[in-house]
């Protein structure tokens, strides 16, 4: 066939062209890591050596004025170790409040006959649709201890002095942060809970083992690992979480890591201290990277990308017999108190004319004023139209990132991949204050050095939204993505499709669920964190709903909170409704 | 019609680098159906992949028809998709969102220039009626059986007409029965199509029943190619001759070389064996032979020309319903002989055993 060599030189493209786009295709997965690597490491190199800096602003850093006097005031005159000390206990108090709630919960749907399962198996999810900021807010409006409506009601009925129950304390503030915690570990328990084999407990019976210890010995010991890692997974998320201390525990001066954090930079009537901040974000941060570390280490070979078969066993239930009912009783309490309750309330004080507790009087004078007086204020609508600008913006960035990252991580042999995987997880890790923070910082450098206003812009927030839900995104679209077999792509290569023509007629179609679940999912989270916003806010140019939210609680408005906390509410219950309808969290298995 | 020319692939995996195709050379020629035989991890998918171009070679000439498709010394790879190929795999590779009708016409609707709509619905049509999928246009692929869902991606790579088709253990996920009757109808229908076929698999049955010529892999070397009774009976190497099939293998020394119809002789641990002049072998050479055991014969003593025949005695027979196996004792070793059911054969008691100088294969290695 040697002489049909120059026929197939014409066909072929010319070689420089090829070697062009050859170069390109190699180098992309490089520009995918050092973007990436950029995005991550650049921000907290700020924070670090911010941290250092003894100048009273972040601007007027300097490497002539720095020292390690920051870790020393965080440490000695600060009491850090007090804040270590309130974290431990409201995180581990939290994470086991709300690893309990959610395998009761995940238990009774998965494992038992209770009726009604489907209603709590579609219910518990729906509470991510309430954010952390007004799940606090209910919670202070029902059990603050002088005028929470609860605790009034029980010291008018019971003549009382002291309240049933204060929500401005530890207790609290594990309660509370309980409660938030159980809808994601609720949706990562019940997989575990459902692909366990029924026949290992039936070996375990046939073995001789009593129905006790083959409980004991097979399936707890089975699930232990699982359960553990769901554990220390919503541990990171309490210990980064800064809406619920920062509304419960921050007026009484109750501190945890983020709170503290926040304090030192937005303490009304002191100077800000910036650079102690920092030192104390650093201890924070290394404090959730080394949490994350263990993480990692304990799924690395297992949970992370497991695909969910799907195997169509059906596990043995468990007769629950007289206790069915009751069983139902406290998941529908569950759903009533986590998601109907903090609606109601909100609901309540923005209708009533002035805020009181409930009673009939107060619901024959109902008034939509609230509403009308926040609709008349341009400040409101500007902040609305930002929160739905930041909102697409980075739901659009995350979701197209995070299909880049993955599909290098899953479908290429590039040599930096397992570097990328790991950058692209250590985000997750990153508290939201921390970042917010650190770009805080980079922006003011970069300000100064360019002249530009980066700081204060709306693209602030997508950015720092955008690195801190990454994690999240990548991990969600790397596993729909090994579930794609690479033979259907080739399938179609070989059926002469272009390789655009490929992402449009197979890898879209098969992938679509998941990149609109996804889009969705970090909309939502996009609606409904407070933390990094707050510290990135400047004016109204870019001040978004949470913020706002925050600082009318803050000025004790609190029946316009009301009223836009219920706007923010139902729109959040329309993006979860959408969640479920692309049928995300709802572990299908099988083809796909 | 295939042209593979020193292929070598070199791979950068997580054990570092890996030798996965070490210069294999290929020449199919049209409408011929070649088979690449081999344990996983010999380097046959690579190779194949290779000519799919879904694997980019790190040396080597490839060529479909009068087509360089990879030539590395020259820098040129032409893409996937405009290579002249269809191809079965594994996983069949059955688009799930789309239907019957869409898998087939799939690789139609992407032709350049375009295919009209009529005559797609006509040659998917033919091509479903082939594989006797027609009437199930309509359905979602998943709804289909394993057995349809093969032939459905069957139907898909042969719809393009294109001049080579590739099989990437298309019958793998199969269960028996079905794969012995797939077996002999994909043949028939690459043969009634004339197309060229290399097809790949790990199973010594396949290969030897549907193919025109075999190649066997290893290590990312072809170490023998044959056609399939010529690698049945005259394996050259160990490894050939225990991966298709059972052999008996013995060390020994030529004593006497064959001249002609005169057979040769050589010394083994089970006694002198004679060979005859197709093995190739001269006197005073050290060689391995191997027998399949269906070629030792027992016979009993007394009867017909039993009389110069080595005696050896049976130390256990297994019954496999269409035949014996017996582990018989001769000389200083053990050679396991497959006998007719039906013949009489004791453990423990003496027996001849006759080896015809045809069915010695004498080894290289």
């Amino acid at each position: 066939m040697v002489d049909t060599v120059d026929i197939a030189a014409t066909k072929a493209p010319a070689p420089s062209a090829r070697a062009g786009r050859n170069i390109l295709a190699r180098a992309f997965p490089w520009i995918v890591l050092i973007v990436l690597a950029a995005l991550v490491i650049a921000p907290i190199f700020s924070l670090v050596a911010g941290a250092f800096s003894l100048s009273r602003l972040p601007n007027e850093f300097s490497l002539d004025n720095i020292g390690f006097d920051n870790f020393y005031a965080v440490w000695v005159e600060q009491r850090i170790d007090k804040v270590i000390w309130n974290t431990a206990i409201y995180v581990v108090g939290a994470t086991i409040f709300g690893i309990l709630s959610a395998a009761l919960l995940a238990w009774l749907v998965e494992r038992s006959d209770m009726p009604g399962k489907m209603w709590i198996y579609a219910g518990v999810p729906l509470g991510i649709a309430v954010p952390g900021i007004l799940h606090a807010i209910a919670w202070v409006l029902l059990l603050s201890p002088r005028s929470g409506f609860v605790n009034r009601g029980y010291m008018e009925i019971t003549g009382s002095a002291a309240p049933l129950f204060d929500i401005y304390t530890m207790g609290g503030l594990i309660f509370a942060e309980g409660l938030r915690l159980v809808p994601v570990a609720f949706l990562m328990l019940v997989p575990l809970m459902r692909s366990m084999d029924p026949s290992l407990e039936e070996a375990a019976a046939a073995s001789g083992a009593s129905p006790m210890r083959a409980t004991r010995r097979i399936t707890l010991a089975l699930l232990l690992p699982g359960v553990l890692a769901v554990s220390i997974f919503q541990a990171i998320t309490a210990i980064e979480n800064f809406e619920v201390p920062g509304i419960l525990g921050m007026p009484v001066n109750l501190h945890v890591f983020s709170t503290r954090v926040f304090n030192l930079i937005d303490n009304i009537g002191t100077i800000p201290a910036f650079g102690q901040a920092n030192a104390a974000a650093v201890f924070y941060l290394i404090i959730a990277l080394v949490i994350s570390f263990f993480y990692l280490r304990l799924v690395r070979h297992s949970e992370r990308y497991s695909i969910i078969t799907g195997k169509g066993y059906t596990p043995r239930q468990v007769r629950l017999g007289k206790w069915r009912k009751p069983a139902l009783a406290v998941a529908l309490l569950f759903l009533f108190v986590t998601i109907v309750l903090p609606f109601l309330v909100l609901l309540y004080v923005s209708l009533v004319n002035y805020l009181r507790p409930p009673s009939w009087e107060a619901f024959t004078n109902m008034t939509t004023k609230h509403y009308e007086a926040v609709f008349n204020q341009p400040r409101v609508f500007r902040t609305l139209m930002n929160t739905i600008y930041v909102t697409l913006m980075t739901a659009t960035t995350v979701t197209i990132v995070s299909f880049v990252i993955a599909y290098v991580i899953v479908r290429t042999r590039f040599r930096g991949r397992y570097a990328l995987d790991m950058l692209s997880f250590l985000p997750h890790s990153i508290p939201g204050i921390v970042l917010g923070l650190a770009l805080f910082w980079l922006f003011m450098q970069f300000d100064k050095l360019t002249g530009a206003s980066t700081f204060g812009s709306i693209y602030a927030l997508v950015l720092g939204f955008t690195i801190l839900f990454l994690s999240y995104a990548v991990r969600a679209m790397s596993v729909a993505m090994i579930q794609v077999h690479p033979d259907l792509e080739d399938a179609a290569k070989l059926s002469g499709a272009p390789p655009w023509r490929i992402a449009l007629r197979i890898f879209g179609p098969l992938l679509l669920p998941t990149l609109v679940g996804i889009w969705i999912y970090v909309a939502m989270l996009s609606v409904r964190f407070i933390s990094l916003p707050l510290i990135l806010s400047q004016g109204g140019s870019n001040e978004v709903l949470g913020v706002m939210i925050w600082s009318l609680w803050d000025n004790g408005n609190i029946s316009s909170v009301g009223a836009i906390g219920i706007m923010l509410m139902s729109f959040m219950f329309v993006l979860a409704l959408g969640l479920r309808a692309f049928g995300f969290g709802n572990q299908r298995g099988g083809a796909l | 019609m295939i042209g593979i020319h020193d292929l070598r692939v070199r791979f950068d995996s997580d054990k570092g680098l890996v030798d996965a195709v070490q210069g294999v050379n290929i020449d199919v020629k049209p409408g011929e159906f070649y088979t690449l035989l081999g344990p996983s991890g010999c380097g046959k998918t690579t190779t194949l992949r290779c000519l799919a171009g879904l694997e980019t070679p790190t040396g080597g000439r490839i060529t479909i028809g009068d087509t360089v498709v990879h030539d590395t010394k020259r820098g040129l790879t032409i893409p996937t998709h405009k290579r002249d190929i269809g191809m079965v795999f594994q996983s069949y590779a059955i688009w799930p969102h789309l239907t019957v009708f869409e898998n087939v016409a799939f690789p139609l609707r992407e032709a350049r220039p375009k295919v009209p709509e009529a005559q797609i619905e006509a040659r998917v049509g033919k091509a479903l009626e082939l594989v006797q999928l027609g009437g199930y246009e309509s359905r979602p692929a998943p709804f289909l059986s394993g057995g349809q869902q093969q032939r459905l991606a069957l139907a898909r790579a042969i719809v393009r007409e294109a001049s080579v088709v590739l099989f990437d253990e298309p019958l793998s996920n199969l269960d028996a029965k079905l794969r012995a009757e797939t077996r002999l109808e994909l043949r028939h229908l690459v043969k009634r199509l004339g197309m060229t076929a290399l097809y790949v698999t790990h199973d010594q049955t396949e290969a030897l029943t549907m193919a025109d010529r075999v190649a066997v892999m290893r290590d990312g070397r072809i170490v023998q190619e044959a056609t399939p009774t010529e690698i049945y009976k005259r394996p050259n190497s160990r490894f050939v001759a225990s991966f298709i099939g059972q052999c008996n293998f013995a060390d020994g020394t030529v004593t006497a070389a064959a001249r002609g119809a005169e057979p040769g002789l050589i010394d083994t641990a089970w006694g002198p064996v004679r060979f005859d002049a197709a093995a190739d072998a001269a006197t005073g050479a050290k060689v391995t032979i191997a027998v399949r055991p269906e070629n030792v014969r027992l016979v009993a003593n007394g009867t017909d020309g039993a009389a110069d025949v080595p005696q050896g005695e049976v130390i256990d027979t297994v019954f496999l319903g269409e035949s014996v196996e017996c582990r018989v004792r001769l000389g200083n070793s053990d050679l396991v002989a497959r006998i007719h059911p039906d013949q009489p054969v004791e453990e423990g008691k003496a027996i001849g055993v006759m080896i015809r100088p045809k069915d010695v294969a004498i080894l290289s290695t």
